[in-house]
């Protein structure tokens, strides 16, 4: 982490693909890998554009790299949990996107964590369309594939 | 997948006037670092299904690198076969509940509602799934007879199997493989990995005429070398007069098979009190272990995979009763994320177990759970197995074909349905790792139980 009091601890300026623009101390944009080169560069004009990030998902992403220090060791679980609650599958989505562009420390995989649990046993179909993907198996090539893996595809949950 | 923007020099020294355009963000912009972090999140079952998703992600599980990850991650789980004397059962079903929250929160029953015995309730019952194949004793000859009783139309789904002859027992399981062994004799004679399922043939092994004691085996890793071992030992008999037959004990041979080579190789001696009643093989800090409960002390025999030795430890002192010696009928052996626990049940009501938290040293059996309960009504008679540890709970099998969930001094009791015959339970990580990767050397010709 960032010293509070190294040269380059004026605030650093983010921007969302919505325009917004967001000051973060160092000490939390040091935390966003994928940023962290560009940081020792910067200075209080530097404005660091970020393509793949909405604001509500930058919003999203300071309130945790902000409350997880906060919060007590043993509260830790308990946060995370709350933090993830309230979003809907779609900003999960948006915010894991987000979250993998920006590779923020811990919350990848939280938020990959909470994503694996909303595709756990379910179909193939609802994989597909819950990610977007493109079927791009010939028949053939699928009728194998799931012939492999028949007894997979019993009992998964209703779409 | 394909991504719309490359990586290069995201950072724009001045704001650009323009506002680039908002659009949805998709999954296929999804790195193949972040889609991989996911699917390993997942249980055995989901990345099998996530497999038939598209190409990319087929590629991706199907890679060593993934299989070698998820393995590093994957929970315990449970194997569960039935065991019917009668029949041969080839399907292993995979308990893998991660979250006791399943547990807790539910009154469902276990059930492997199986086609034929399919009932309207069992929708609301938790499944015993995923299911896998083991292979067959001889499965030319099975399907040589399958299909020649179809006769070119519809195959049977049934096979007819003799258990004395087809069946396999499961001597134990060991980094996601399992070795198999004779029904009767216990001689080791495949390793499998039921997942990927694949299976590789032990060479065969000296037999000795007149056994009259089973084989005891054990399947292990050495970590060192990276290489799997099987061990087994057997008593030798010799012919004292020329005459009658009149065998007398000679002395105990052990053998030692390192997967991937094509011989078993003569190892040392062990006395034969060690090589008695030896159960739960069980394979943990580079040493294979079991209990060995008949003699004067009960002990742990070892046998390390780097010194190629022998030696004894004892049990947790209180599990022995005044003369040093300990019952097996109620005490099991396993491996817990490294360490070596014995659990026992010899008291009614009363479940103990410890776990060794320095290797080999006896002082450090520490107890880990103790189930009093004593009063309970209906706590039944029986041999409990813990089968998973949770945070402050535990799951235990029971030998009444039920599971028992227990925690905070609670019971709550998962009846199996769906098959009227006992089962077998051991412990088993589900592992993506292909036996073609696992094992080194040029002898191993790894057969698939889907490529017939």
């Amino acid at each position: 982490m960032a010293e509070k009091a190294s040269p380059s601890s004026n605030s650093i300026s983010l921007k969302t693909v919505d325009g917004k623009i967001f000051k973060v101390s160092p000490a939390i944009a040091n935390q966003m890998l994928t940023i962290q080169p560009l940081i020792k560069d910067s200075d209080s004009s530097t404005i660091i554009s970020l393509p793949d990030v909405a604001a509500f998902h930058l919003t999203k992403i300071i309130e945790y790299l902000e409350g997880k220090p906060a919060a007590a060791p043993s509260a830790v679980d308990a946060f995370e949990a709350q933090f993830v609650k309230d979003l809907s599958p779609e900003e999960l989505k948006g915010l894991l996107i987000a979250v993998g562009y920006l590779k923020v420390n811990g919350l990848v995989d939280l938020m990959a964590n909470t994503v694996a649990k909303l595709i756990e046993n379910k179909s193939v179909e609802y994989v597909r369309k819950f990610f977007g993907v493109v079927n791009d198996f010939t028949p053939a090539e699928e009728a194998k594939c799931r012939q492999e893996h028949a007894w997979a595809f019993d009992g998964v949950d209703e779409d | 997948m394909k991504r719309r923007r490359n990586s290069g020099n995201r950072v724009e020294e001045k704001v650009d006037a323009e506002i680039e355009e908002v659009c949805e963000p998709s999954f296929v912009d999804l790195p193949c670092e972040i889609t991989t972090c996911i699917l390993l999140c997942l249980p055995m079952k989901s990345v099998l299904i996530s497999r038939c998703v598209c190409k990319t992600w087929n590629k991706l599980i199907s890679d060593p690198y993934f299989a070698k990850l998820h393995f590093k991650t994957a929970p315990f789980g449970v194997m569960i076969r039935t065991n019917d004397p009668k029949r041969v059962s080839r399907t292993l079903h995979l308990l893998e509940y991660e979250d006791p929250e399943k547990f807790h929160s539910s009154d469902h029953q276990f059930c492997f509602c199986e086609d034929n015995y399919l009932k309207p309730e069992c929708n609301s019952h938790l499944k015993l799934q995923p299911k896998f194949k083991l292979p067959l004793r001889d499965a030319k000859l099975v399907l040589a007879e399958r299909d020649e009783a179809s006769n070119g139309r519809r195959k049977r789904t049934y096979i007819a199997c003799k258990p004395r002859d087809d069946k396999f027992s499961v001597v134990n399981s060991c980094n996601g493989l399992i070795c198999l062994c004779d029904l009767r004799d216990r001689e080791p004679l495949v390793v499998c990995n039921p997942v990927t399922g694949e299976f590789i043939r032990l060479p065969k092994t000296t037999r000795i005429e007149d056994m009259r004691r089973p084989v005891y085996a054990g399947f292990g890793f050495h970590r060192k070398t990276n290489e799997y071992k099987v061990i087994r030992m057997c008593i030798k008999y010799i012919d004292i007069s020329q005459d009658i037959r009149q065998w007398m004990f000679d002395r105990v041979v052990v053998e030692m098979h390192t997967l991937g080579t094509s011989t078993w190789k003569n190892i040392g001696r062990v006395a034969l009190a060690f090589v008695n009643e030896l159960t739960f093989p069980t394979c943990a800090n580079g040493a294979l272990h079991w209990i060995c409960s008949n003699g004067q002390k009960g002990s742990i025999l070892c046998f390390n995979f780097e010194s190629e030795s022998f030696r004894r430890f004892p049990p947790p002192p209180q599990i022995l009763d005044g003369n040093g010696s300990m019952s097996a009928k109620n005490i099991n052996m396993g491996e817990l994320r490294g360490f070596l626990y014995i659990c026992d049940v010899s008291s009614f009501g009363l479940v103990r177990m410890w776990v060794m938290k320095k290797y080999g040293i006896e002082a450090s059996w520490s107890k880990v759970l103790s189930i009093d309960n004593m009063d309970e009504d209906r706590w039944p008679y029986g041999l409990y197995w813990p089968v998973k540890l949770f945070k402050g709970a535990v799951l235990l099998y029971h030998s009444c074909n039920c599971f028992i969930y227990y925690e905070s001094k609670k019971l709550k009791y998962f009846k199996i349905r769906g098959s009227k015959s006992n089962f077998e339970v051991f412990p088993h990580i589900p592992s993506l790792i292909s036996l073609k990767d696992a094992v080194k050397g040029n002898n191993v010709e790894v057969l698939n139980v889907h490529l017939r």
